[in-house]
């Protein structure tokens, strides 16, 4: 009798304690559970890209499955129960929601942006309401647009995620800024992927409106002081600098009012600098202040950029070795920053050049493309070779120059086939064939060019371009084809009566 | 001194010679309790498990723990913590018991299994402050050597990072076993026929002290392999955790664990005959 009194209330003490733990402990698993699949993936991650050379396209897709498998990992809805229980499935549900984020960045890697729609897809479709997740699945969308080429949608995108979420305040303690506040900068730096500076500027535009409209509702003060800084940039951008300097005044006064925004204080003074170089290009007291800041403030993320202003304006101020020094500066100082290391060492190359050293210049150049691959620079670096022998006459030297240019061309777009710098790439391998007169590879290049990034504007001239060619060389039916495919593509190009009729010429 | 260092020596082999599984029991109940939680513990991807080791785990810290990988970084302090209740507690009944079994073949007209019940009766109080207070002890230790002032003198002499780490680890265990020498002798005292709580305590730590540093030497001696699994854990645990593979730190535990049982065991058992020995040659 006793043992059987004992057992059970052993059971009834058990029940008892393991009850006392339950309320939670199912969400609480599931999260546990869902932070260990996201440790492997990452763990996998690691070690695939330890080694110097970086995983395929099927290791890519591996290390997406890695992270898809994170949701198998709970159990939707997230969102269910007491609300304690909907608090930790809200942190397991982010949780996932970033796992799908890495795995569209890995589909789009893996040049499968239509897998990473539908990553973003499946966010949207278990996001249960949450803000966060919906904001997650449309950055990943917007990115993905991005990465298709389709930068109208993508950008509309944007411009619904800024109508739709509001900007979330630093967490306390922090000046850590949401990244939705990001998003115009974003919607700029596209157009300008793309070649569209007057687009970029709408953008900035826009966005400059956005963040004045933040500010008719009242905001935290730290939240009040990002948004004026991001008001402060977009002006300096759009080179107002009226409206700039009563910006950098008002978030003068907030950080005087509030010492906790004291980590503003970087930020204001290079506007300030800015606003000073804008309003006098050519005073030293300007080029002084940026470079004073970046010299005091070496680790602020404004500090290359400061001491890059420095060197242009030093450069637009013809006072070369001073810039030449500044920019070999920032690439010695800076040489991970993919801003401005790049563009310092391409206006390294050329200040080079201008004070004769024509070898040095040429190597500097030549550097370019193996440091920073994927870069505006080093899209630039192989041609500018070839036109800088050309301007010196040495017509044998810049075709030896050319050929090579197209061998880094071609080799950058093996290296990633998905770089927004793919097509002007291509369109640069386009001009150096046809500059050689190497007719037939031209136009297999415009081909190429046609069938992997068919809207975009550099295809627009590779068409006329391929059109011109193949017409020159008997081949009217490939040029009307060309033309066929302009018209098609670029229906709002201003050329597009022009081409009808070059078209309709062709087919008489 | 030298006499009593033999002769606790030939104490710890004679208990490490006729181990046998009986007198083990009450500690293997102990370890057994351990090795339920640690497996729960490193189970906190089931609702069980969480339930269960997360729910104590929740208890001590609150939700923070119980994230992986960084719930195996807490878990040493876990069991540690486990550990320690289940000393106190459990231990208060199983040492004894354990004692009793290893000292009636030595003397059986002195510890006849008929008054086993009455014997453990007796002992469980002053076991149980002993623990408590030995447990204390360790602690307040602990407290101390973690101040910023104490830890920066050991830096200021050991240097390097690791060689201060390590600094660290070893003077907290050295000192940790030094306190557990004192008490050591307690439990044994506290078997005794006819001992009180007083008579009990304050005889055992008499003794402890009368025989300090044969005893110290033997502890550390038979603890060596747990403690060399400790200073992996302390030193390197962090490092276990986020770059090689957390569940590491769970197989050290269980290893530690079995291995310190095994000592503490060993400990008690060569103190127990050393005891015994000691009031055969008075008498």
């Amino acid at each position: 009798m006793t043992t059987r009194a004992d057992v059970r209330l052993l059971l009834l003490l058990t029940t008892a304690v393991i009850a006392a733990g339950c309320g939670t402990a199912d969400r609480r698993a599931e999260r546990y559970r869902v932070e260990q699949a996201i440790y492997q993936a990452k763990k996998a991650e690691t070690e695939a890209f330890l080694g110097r050379s970086h995983p395929d396209s099927v290791g890519l897709l591996r290390l997406r499955g890695d992270y898809l498998r994170v949701r198998d990992a709970a159990h939707p809805p997230f969102l269910r129960g007491s609300d304690r229980e909907k608090r930790i499935g809200r942190e397991a549900l982010q949780l996932v929601a970033a796992a799908q984020t890495q795995a569209a960045r890995f589909a789009s890697m893996a040049n499968r942006p239509d897998l990473a729609l539908e990553d973003g897809r499946w966010m949207e479709q278990h996001a249960e309401g949450d803000t966060m997740t919906l904001r997650q699945a449309d950055f990943v969308a917007a990115g993905t647009l991005r990465a298709l080429g389709r930068t109208n949608e993508a950008v509309e995108r944007m411009r619904a995620m800024l109508r739709r979420y509001e900007p979330v305040p630093p967490p306390k303690g922090t000046s850590q800024e949401d990244e939705i506040l990001g998003v115009p900068e974003l919607m700029a730096q596209l157009r300008r992927e793309r070649g569209d500076e007057a687009g970029a500027q709408r953008e900035l535009d826009y966005g400059n409106g956005y963040f004045k409209g933040l500010l008719e509702k009242p905001r935290e003060p730290m939240l009040e002081a990002l948004i004026r800084a991001r008001i402060v940039r977009t002006d300096l951008e759009l080179r107002r600098s009226p409206d700039a300097l009563e910006q950098v005044t008002a978030l003068e006064k907030l950080v005087a009012a509030h010492p906790d925004l004291k980590a503003l204080t970087p930020e204001l003074r290079y506007s300030r600098a800015k606003i000073e170089l804008m309003s006098h290009p050519t005073d030293p007291r300007g080029i002084a202040m940026l470079d004073a800041f970046a010299r005091e403030f070496p680790k602020h993320n404004l500090a290359p950029r400061a001491l890059f202003d420095a060197a242009v304006y030093r450069e637009g101020n013809k006072q070369f070795p001073a810039a030449l020094a500044t920019y070999r500066e920032v690439v010695a100082l800076y040489p991970r920053n993919l801003d401005v290391a790049p563009a310092a060492l391409f206006r390294e190359a050329m200040l080079e050049e201008q004070t004769g050293a024509w070898d040095q210049a040429k190597a500097t150049l030549e550097s370019i493309p193996v440091k920073y691959p994927r870069t505006q620079a080093a899209v630039e670096a192989p041609i500018t070779i070839a036109t800088r022998y050309a301007a010196r006459g040495d017509q044998a030297a810049a075709a030896a120059a050319l050929a090579r240019a197209i061998t880094v061309y071609e080799s950058m777009i093996v290296t990633d086939s998905t770089s927004v710098f793919a097509p002007l790439c291509r369109y640069n391998i386009i001009r150096g064939h046809l500059v050689l007169k190497q007719w037939d590879k031209a136009l297999a290049a415009v081909d190429d060019m046609a069938a992997h990034h068919p809207r975009n504007p550099y295809t627009a001239q590779a068409l006329v371009d391929g059109a011109r060619v193949a017409a020159a060389n008997g081949q009217r039916d490939r040029a009307a084809g060309y033309l066929q495919l302009f018209l098609e593509n670029f229906p709002n190009s201003p050329a597009l009566a022009e081409v009808r009729q070059q078209k309709d010429a062709l087919m008489r | 001194m030298a006499r009593d260092t033999r002769t606790i020596r030939a104490a710890a082999l004679e208990a490490l010679g006729s181990f046998r599984f009986h007198e083990f029991a009450p500690f293997a109940w102990i370890l057994a309790a351990e090795l339920v939680v640690l497996f729960l513990a490193m189970n906190l991807g089931t609702a069980w498990g969480m339930a269960s080791a997360g729910w104590l785990a929740n208890r001590m810290t609150g939700d923070r723990v119980l994230h992986y990988p960084i719930f195996y970084a807490f878990l040493p302090t876990l069991m540690t913590n486990v550990e320690a209740v289940l000393y106190a507690f459990a231990g208060s009944v199983l040492i004894p018991l354990a004692l009793i079994r290893v000292l009636r073949p030595i003397d059986p007209a002195a510890f006849p299994a008929t008054a086993t019940g009455a014997r453990l009766k007796q002992a469980f109080f002053a076991v149980l402050v002993a623990a408590v207070l030995c447990e204390a002890l360790i602690l307040g230790w602990q407290f101390v050597l973690n101040q910023p002032a104490v830890l920066k003198a050991i830096r200021a002499v050991l240097r390097s990072g690791f060689a201060s780490s390590m600094g660290v680890t070893v003077l907290g265990m050295l000192v940790g076993y030094a306190i557990w020498s004192l008490f050591v002798y307690i439990p044994v005292t506290a078997v005794q026929p006819g001992r009180g709580f007083g008579s009990a305590f304050g005889g055992g730590l008499r003794e402890g002290l009368a025989n300090f540093f044969p005893t110290f030497l033997v502890v550390i001696g038979l603890s060596l392999p747990a403690a060399a699994i400790l200073l992996v854990l302390q030193v390197m645990g962090s490092f276990l955790v986020t770059q090689i593979r957390p569940e590491i730190i769970g197989v050290l535990i269980g290893l530690y664990a079995i291995l310190s049982m095994l000592a503490t065991f060993f400990i008690y058992s060569a103190a127990a005959r050393f005891y015994q020995a000691r009031q055969a040659e008075a008498s």
